[in-house]
């Protein structure tokens, strides 16, 4: 008898093993067939609007182009959303896997990037499949950070506004809506990634510097945040972060955006680009630099497309009492102070922002455009230690 | 007492056929979802099928997952990287499974992890070739950052480099590799480096741009009979044919400003990946984002275009890897639809593009 239940128990365990192989890919809640939310919202639910404010595959669907194909399949796919995974993440990863590209990996928490070698410490981890993988125990929580504005504490994730096959996880679609339609992503914003940049075919002293609204949705975690990238769009989720509320926190200027961090005073001795005399987000697809003594016809001479490069500072170097620094030397606003992303953005060296000329590929630029995938900072800051905070605080107050 | 005896046995009976059929349907391929899916021979247009090959269909990944590349050796046996699932599967040239080897091992993990990177272990395996001399397999352990050397029964013999290697960089970050005369040929984001067959480093060459012998990301490369290395640059939209030296002979494709001009068609390429020198001296190239077959002359001059978007036998869905065998038949990685097919260009045609 003991025998025979043995055999059983070791039967029953064998089984369970293998359906656990076949369930894996499975083993989150929500739909994620998609039909549910097909047949709630109609076709309207992804095609209700086609004005789309991007470019590259995502957005710009033209009566010329042939975008749509290149992820939805009509027949035979891999999901009611005719996407070639079964999970946003899966479908994203289809091709954002670093093979191709670096700029947007979405699982690079998981991924050695050879800009950074392996030394991730934080990172915004989302549900997917990584090498067939399942990481659906430890990604794709929807725990927020300091996302109860009452006492700085944990939240939860609000993942109503998310596409059905995103389920109830943490995921791409949590932050990014592959389609960019205008009424649901934020505005363009100045990229800070030398990867949209480019000076082929034109002359000496001319770039294009292009803009893009990285497909970020309006709409986080319930929240709109007003369509600015900024530091209102990361309390979308972090609500506990912000100094106004009831929860003592480093200050931030609420309406501070990620992007624009020159405003309109520049020191003296400095110039700007272009001749412009402020650093303005536009509303076109780049912006032509021309630094030659005249430029030409086509330069944007009405915008600095600079940003996220500087910090605001004090006049002087707040370590070294240097003169004031090329850039960056730009008052606080009334009882406020920066940005989030002047604190939280890819890992580079800052003193070397301050003193370098425009170079997209200096060390001092954050051009590697992984924030805020992954950083091989602790909790995505800039810089460590008191490196970081001696950017703006001077070591000889009291 | 006896009834109770006879449940038993019963019971023991059921417990075995239940055992039993487990151990079937994870250990024989007809019963667990892979091997051989397809192999009724057909045409679709001049694309001759010969047969598709969905994974060993046995133990407990029955299926291909992502395969991402595909090599052949000289009795056109298929290696297959099987990326999505970190190991390499191996069949015979009837597409009947052999053996596989390899999982997943970190060699660099996060920080506060440990790394359980062994020899054979892979974490995203992609690039893939034979060593025709040895038979010796050479897989591009993309995310280790390191070259594997496995004899022809997959078992473990070395890998490189173990240090920096000597060149412009410290590490590689191998996305595509092809073994050819002695030689192992390197496809990094960013430059071609060459080392021995040994892992010793020989030269290297290229950086990052548009420019001649710059790359982006190049997701191919192929050494010819002549020693022209065939680069599949592929976020560049071109192939680069160079002499050993790293001197561009000709370049096919031109460089696109996504932002700007994004799968406008017609363009030479939508997005090559792996490339294979052929036995005629043509170059074979796949692109993914044209779901078709390109080939093009040792001098540069397409000669064919051929293969259309699908899941049905003949036809790709984002095919990622090429390799051509010695009586030209042609191994897909057919990535997007998790399978390896087998196919001959009867003829060399440049298809119409398709309106979409």
């Amino acid at each position: 008898m003991r025998k025979i239940s043995l055999i059983a128990l070791l039967a029953v365990c064998l089984v369970l093993l293998t359906a656990g192989t076949a369930l894996a890919a499975h083993g989150s809640s929500g739909d994620r067939t998609g039909y549910v939310e097909q047949s709630a919202l109609g076709c309207a639910g992804c095609h209700a609007d086609s004005a789309t404010h991007t470019f590259g595959p995502h957005g710009g669907y033209t009566s010329t182009s042939n975008k749509c194909q290149l992820c939805h399949q009509v027949h035979n796919a891999g999901s009611a959303r005719l996407l070639p995974g079964q999970t946003v993440t899966d479908a994203c990863q289809h091709c954002h896997d670093i093979t191709g590209t670096d700029s947007a990996p979405y699982y690079a928490s998981d991924l050695a990037n050879p800009a950074y070698g392996s030394d991730v410490k934080a990172s915004h981890r989302v549900f997917g499949t990584v090498n067939g993988f399942v990481y659906n125990t430890t990604f794709g929580s929807t725990t927020i950070p300091g996302g109860d504005a009452t006492n700085g504490g944990d939240s939860t994730l609000d993942t109503s506004g998310q596409g059905a096959l995103s389920g109830t996880d943490f995921t791409c679609n949590s932050c990014h809506t592959p389609h960019a339609v205008a009424a649901n992503t934020v505005d363009i914003y100045l990229g800070e990634s030398h990867v949209k940049q480019t000076t082929r075919n034109l002359g000496a002293g001319r770039m294009k510097i292009y803009l893009t609204n990285r497909i970020l949705k309006r709409t986080v975690n319930g929240v709109d945040t007003g369509g600015t990238y900024g530091t209102e769009w990361c309390a979308g989720c972090h609500q506990g972060r912000d100094n106004m509320g009831d929860v003592f926190n480093h200050p931030v200027n609420q309406a501070g955006t990620g992007y624009d961090m020159l405003d309109a005073a520049l020191p003296a001795g400095a110039s700007w680009l272009n001749g412009s005399n402020e650093a303005t987000v536009v509303a076109k697809a780049y912006v032509m630099i021309d630094t030659n003594g005249t430029p030409g016809g086509d330069a944007d001479l009405d915008a600095d497309p600079r940003s996220n490069i500087w910090y605001a500072m004090e006049a002087t170097d707040p370590v070294n009492g240097d003169a004031a620094r090329p850039d960056g030397n730009v008052p606080f606003a009334t009882g406020s102070g920066p940005a989030c992303q002047q604190c939280h953005a890819s890992p580079r060296n800052v003193d070397a922002a301050f003193w370098a000329g425009f170079d997209t590929e200096g060390e001092g630029y954050p051009s590697r455009g992984t924030f805020p995938h992954l950083s091989t900072n602790t909790k995505l800051l800039v810089e460590a230690g008191d490196d970081f905070c001696t950017n703006c605080h001077n070591l000889n107050l009291p | 007492m006896k009834g109770k005896h006879k449940a038993n046995i019963i019971i023991a009976v059921l417990t075995v056929t239940l055992a039993l059929m487990t151990y079937i349907y994870i250990s024989i391929p007809e019963f667990g979802g892979g091997g051989i899916v397809s192999a009724q021979k057909k045409k679709v247009g001049k694309i001759e099928f010969l047969f598709a090959v969905y994974g060993p269909g046995r133990g407990t990944l029955p299926s291909l997952n992502k395969p991402m590349s595909v090599a052949a050796d000289k009795e056109n046996n298929i290696y297959v990287s099987d990326s999505g699932n970190n190991r390499v599967v191996v069949f015979n040239r009837r597409g009947e499974f052999m053996f596989e080897f390899g999982s997943r091992g970190v060699a660099h993990p996060r920080a506060g992890e440990k790394a359980d990177w062994s020899p054979g272990k892979f974490n995203y395996p992609y690039g893939i070739d034979i060593d025709e001399e040895t038979g010796n397999i050479f897989v591009a352990d993309l995310v280790n950052k390191r070259i594997q050397i496995f004899d022809n029964q997959g078992k473990f013999i070395d890998w490189f480099p173990k240090e920096p290697y000597g060149g412009t960089a410290d590490d590689i970050f191998p996305l595509a590799l092809d073994v050819r005369d002695g030689k192992v040929y390197i496809a990094n984001p960013f430059n071609i480096v060459i080392f021995n067959t040994k892992g010793e480093f020989i030269k290297d060459f290229g950086m990052p741009g548009d420019g001649d012998a710059q790359f982006d990301r190049p997701n191919g490369i192929a050494a010819g009979k002549d020693g022209t290395i065939y680069v599949s640059d592929s976020n560049n939209l071109r192939v680069q044919a160079l002499d050993p030296d790293g001197k561009v002979k000709w370049i096919y494709g031109k460089v696109v400003n996504a932002f700007d001009n994004f799968n406008k068609k017609p363009q030479e390429f939508e997005l090559p990946r792996n490339i294979a020198a052929g036995p005629d001296g043509n170059i074979y190239v796949i692109d993914s984002f044209d779901f078709n077959i390109k080939v093009l002359s040792p001098e540069g001059k397409l000669l064919a275009r051929m293969g259309k978007r699908g899941v049905d036998d003949g036809t790709f869905n984002f095919p990622n890897g090429i390799a051509v065998t010695g009586d030209k038949i042609i191994y897909v990685a057919d990535k997007g639809n998790d399978r390896v097919q087998a196919v001959r260009l009867t003829d060399f045609v440049i298809e119409e593009e398709e309106k979409q």
